[in-house]
């Protein structure tokens, strides 16, 4: 009895943190008032600084000293989760000394990153010459891959689906009004 | 007593009659929608984009590139059609394409080819590029009111409740 109490806290625990990505000790170096304008205005003030930015991969490049993110920030939810993932105020770069495969680090995934600030970096972006704040990175986090709030989870089999196949509105002529994707 | 009870029924009451009509606010503001000229069809904007310099239209569909510059980001859109929500849609295919500036950095990461977008603007002329091998000629606007599309909001499109009584007959 008394390990079966034992082992329901632990589980209570521990599922408490589920939802963090990065760790307490690294959460702990962070100035919670940083903000990401700031430090795409002025990257070089915030050098050797712990900042935590999030948002989703635009490319990552392979590189000899190690894997380089082109990511553009949204914000985060409590769980430094990336939300709002069409509203971005730009971009940022963060090395990985490591490899990271870029067919999994690939464009549109959500990333969290942990890093140090190291200053800023000018590439070509369409014409414009933009300046990217520049870290390196020491915790990651990719998160899975998400489907749209509206997904059919029946598509394209609609058994289970309560009205099949007796919905008018499944059949081609039709199907565009609540399928508009297919 | 019986007051409070008046009072909770019309509060009911009311709450249900708004509720169906909250879902369904514009994307584009109402009053840059008074001034859209809605006799321009995009057919005639296309023939003479000159004709109408200075008119504020609406258009919306794909993006084909937005691509940034200095103090602008360049977008190239495949028009479609626009139902009553404004909403591009790609069933009635797609009458031709136009260009529309926006002031300000947007992010190409974002506004990413074949993604849906609806904007109000005001006729500045047309630009003559290549496509393929031939030259295209596209109307220009200049961008006032920009709105990126979801893909929920395709999705949650059509009203929950349907009233209509109706003989079903599957074709």
């Amino acid at each position: 009895m008394k390990n079966y109490i034992l082992v329901l806290t632990t589980i209570l625990l521990l599922s408490g943190c589920a939802g963090q990505v990065i760790s307490t000790d690294t959460l702990a170096e962070i100035d919670p008032q940083q903000s990401f304008l700031d430090i795409l205005k002025s990257p070089l003030a915030y050098k050797g600084s712990t900042v935590l930015l999030g948002g989703v991969i635009v490319k990552a490049t392979n590189k000899s000293e190690g894997t380089l993110l082109e990511v553009y920030q949204t914000m985060l939810n409590r769980n430094q989760k990336p939300i709002n993932i069409d509203d971005s105020h730009g971009r940022f770069l963060a090395l990985y000394k490591g490899f990271l495969d870029s067919e999994v680090y690939r464009s549109g995934r959500r990333v969290t990153i942990a890093g140090v600030v190291q200053g800023e970096e000018t590439m070509k972006l369409g014409e414009v010459n933009y300046r990217y704040p520049y870290l390196i990175i020491k915790e990651i986090n990719l998160f899975q891959e998400e489907k749209p709030i509206g997904y059919d989870p029946y598509y394209p089999y609609h058994y289970g689906y309560p009205w099949y196949p007796y919905d008018p509105w499944l059949y081609p002529r039709y199907r565009h009004r609540y399928y508009p994707y297919n | 007593m019986n007051e409070l009870k008046w009072k909770s029924l019309i509060t009911v009451f009311l709450l249900l009659f708004i509720s169906p009509f909250v879902g369904c606010s514009p994307v584009i503001p109402q009053a840059t929608l008074q001034q859209v000229d809605k006799s321009i069809s995009f057919e005639a904007l296309q023939q003479n984009p000159d004709l109408y310099r200075g008119k504020m239209v609406l258009l919306g569909g794909d993006i084909i590139e937005a691509k940034n510059e200095p103090s602008r980001t360049v977008f190239v859109v495949l028009a479609r059609t626009l139902d009553s929500r404004n909403r591009p849609l790609e069933k009635y295919g797609s009458k031709g394409r136009f260009i529309f500036y926006q002031p300000g950095f947007l992010d190409p990461a974002i506004y990413r080819p074949d993604r849906k977008i609806s904007v109000a603007g005001v006729v500045v002329g047309q630009e003559v590029r290549p496509l393929g091998d031939i030259t295209y000629k596209y109307p220009v606007i200049e961008n006032r009111v920009l709105y990126l599309w979801t893909e929920d909001d395709y999705y949650k499109s059509e009203p929950a409740i349907h009233f209509g009584i109706g003989v079903g007959v599957g074709l």
